[in-house]
């Protein structure tokens, strides 16, 4: 939605008392910051002669601050002049109640890098990550996405869990007469461009599940899906039919077939739509009589799907099998509240899906994200934002931190917010910016090892 | 109606006497001691009159005709055009809104090569992909409500805009219930249009 800060400051003002309003039972609220359970980190300034002293500096940095944005550490921000070189002593990094080092040399070669990256459990005084890596050119294009995959794979060994550095965000930025660009942006903020731009509307671009191409929706007399592969720039059309598509689409893990809404008569239906080539057409989920079905969202092995309907007369999340049948609604159900739940996505690791709503439809004006668990329907649902108006959540391949669009809580524009402590951070800047979505790991550490 | 039947008889009587349907009277007599030469230019002066007489009545009536024609589809163009509006998150048909596709029907009745694109619309709130969907369930309503008429639906493509084309860019009560609309567009048979009765 399109909206100016002094505007939604006013309708905060008239709508809301200073404090935020009790939810129902059935909604948790939980927006506290909460940081003390984050082991301390520390990575220690990379060592190397004095040509690769930059690319240290940069490297350093990166690494740092992608560890900072995985929400899963107290990164330590000095290094205490004693303790940045030589052999590491776990006894005085633990008396410094650090549990995680970094360390790393590198060496330049003919072309790019080579480092050699360690990760050490001081607690346990030992190393539980050790190798090699190539790294391009501080001046190629290659270069940051192959460091944030380091960074990536420093979170995986400490916490065996993936990280999400190495990835981008695609997302749209409105303009004002009803047209949009198509914009990407790298996960810490950096390199953000245009892809595309188009005489009229582009909805709700989403990745493939290879993180190569992207699907998105374009407006005009006849709306139609495009596919754009990131790298060349080709692309392709779909027209799956019917009255019009309803966007977003949604790729099946197995990356050839889509789930998506089309309006056909008086609603719209889920579908399932072939656009590998491999003929097998298109494929009706649910019905559509006098109701709505978009907004599909595949768990992670391809098997259920998340959805909103508003076959309740009223838009609320649901999930069924992928192949259709019976759904169980998913977001609260609260008699007599006119509520509207909308933009499931499922998290990639596990069964945690977030969407945006509100319990009271005259609170429409300020959605704010909430998570459910896909195994436990009917069970009390999270609340992680409070102020503003917060919609379109999408998470990264962490499972933990999610992308949205924010405004009327400070600056408008794309945020990413730790769904376990509520850390948030802006990403690129705009109440215009919307329909955010998190690619897949991009690059990953093992693609860059060196073979002894 | 009325007033227009009286303005045609009054514009078919202007022509003076020389009504396109009717001989002129009878010129006076020629006097006996005119020469045969000068009667008959007196002859053929009279006939030129007569039949200039006769061509303005019927360009006349021509034009008049035409203006009558370009009236009438102006007229029920504007009726086809008219918008309506809808209350907040709804795709209900207000009794307002009823009314005015009310006086669509017969127009649509009298004439039934026309075809209109309905386009639904929707204030600033709520989600962009959402507000597509309202803006169809809107599209939809009315083509649903004409077709109870027995307006044949296959005579409307639906579509929607969402919340893209609003025609009032303010944040307030009153730009948002103006963008809660359904449009319509003339896309087949709109000229010329009769209006219903004639």
């Amino acid at each position: 939605m399109r909206r100016s800060l002094p505007t939604v400051f006013t309708l905060l003002l008239l709508a809301a008392p200073a404090t935020a309003q009790d939810p129902p039972p059935g909604i948790r609220l939980s927006t506290t910051y909460e940081t003390q359970n984050r082991p301390l980190l520390a990575v220690r300034p990379f060592e190397g002669a004095a040509p690769v002293a930059e690319a240290i500096d940069s490297i350093t940095g990166m690494v740092q601050r992608d560890l900072m944005n995985s929400n899963r550490f107290n990164v330590v921000e000095g290094v205490p002049e004693g303790l940045r070189t030589g052999t590491v002593d776990y006894r005085q990094w633990n008396s410094l109640n650090v549990v995680y080092l970094v360390t790393g040399e590198i060496a330049a070669t003919t072309d790019g890098y080579e480092i050699a990256l360690t990760v050490h459990d001081v607690v346990y005084a030992r190393v539980v990550h050790e190798a090699r890596y190539r790294l391009p050119p501080a001046t190629s294009s290659a270069f940051r996405m192959a460091v944030h995959a380091l960074a990536d794979e420093v979170v995986r060994s400490a916490t065996n869990s993936p990280g999400s550095a190495a990835t981008r965000i695609v997302f749209t930025r409105q303009h004002g007469d009803g047209n949009y660009d198509l914009l990407i942006v790298d996960s810490d903020g950096f390199g953000m461009r245009r892809i595309a731009g188009f005489g009229g509307q582009i909805y709700s671009p989403v990745w493939s599940p290879d993180g190569r191409r992207i699907l998105y929706a374009t407006g005009g007399d006849r709306w139609q899906l495009v596919e754009r592969e990131v790298a060349s720039g080709q692309q392709r059309t779909f027209d799956p039919g019917g009255d019009m598509i309803m966007p977003p689409a949604a790729y099946a893990p197995n990356g050839s077939t889509i789930a998506l809404g089309i309006w056909r008569e008086n609603g719209a239906e889920l579908v399932e739509y072939d656009i590998s080539g491999g003929g097998s057409g298109l494929r009706r989920l649910t019905g559509n009589l006098n109701t709505v079905s978009m907004y599909p969202s595949y768990s992670p092995d391809g098997r259920r799907l998340a959805f909103m309907s508003d076959r309740i007369g009223r838009p609320a999340v649901y999930v069924m099998a992928a192949g259709g049948g019976d759904a169980t609604m998913l977001s609260p159900f609260i008699a007599g509240e006119s509520s509207d739940y909308a933009a499931p996505s499922w998290s990639p690791t596990g069964s945690r899906v977030v969407f945006h709503g509100v319990w009271n439809r005259a609170m429409r004006g300020a959605y704010q994200i909430m998570i459910a668990d896909a195994t436990r329907p009917g069970a009390q649902i999270e609340q992680i934002t409070s102020r503003g108006n917060n919609e379109d959540p999408s998470w990264a391949p962490d499972g933990r931190n999610i992308v949205y669009t924010s405004v009327g809580d400070g600056q408008g524009g794309l945020y990413i917010i730790d769904a376990e402590s509520k850390t948030r951070r802006l990403l690129a800047q705009g109440g215009n910016l919307r329909m955010a979505e998190w690619s897949p790991l991009l690059l990953r550490a093992s693609d860059l090892l060196l073979r002894p | 109606m009325i007033r227009r039947l009286v303005l045609m008889t009054v514009l078919l009587a202007l022509p003076m006497t020389a009504c396109s349907r009717r001989q002129p009277p009878e010129s006076p007599q020629a006097v006996p001691q005119d020469t045969a030469g000068e009667g008959a230019r007196l002859a053929a002066e009279r006939e030129r009159m007569r039949q200039d007489s006769l061509a303005r009545a019927n360009a006349a009536s021509d034009a008049d005709a035409r203006r009558r024609a370009e009236e009438a589809t102006a007229r029920a163009r504007a009726i086809l055009e008219e918008r309506v509006h809808f209350d907040y998150d709804e795709a209900d048909l207000r009794p307002d809104a009823a009314e005015t596709l009310g006086r669509k029907v017969p127009i649509l009745r009298a004439n039934p090569s026309v075809r209109l694109r309905i386009i639904g619309h929707t204030d600033e709130r709520g989600s962009l992909e959402y507000n597509l969907a309202l803006g169809m369930r809107r599209a939809n309503a009315v083509r649903q409500y004409l077709g109870d008429f027995g307006i044949d639906p296959a005579r409307f493509e639906t579509t929607s805009m969402g919340e893209d084309s609003p025609v009032s860019g303010g944040s307030n009560e009153s730009a948002w219930a103006q963008n809660r609309r359904a449009e319509f567009v003339i896309t087949a048979g709109g000229s010329p249009l009769m209006l219903p009765g004639n």
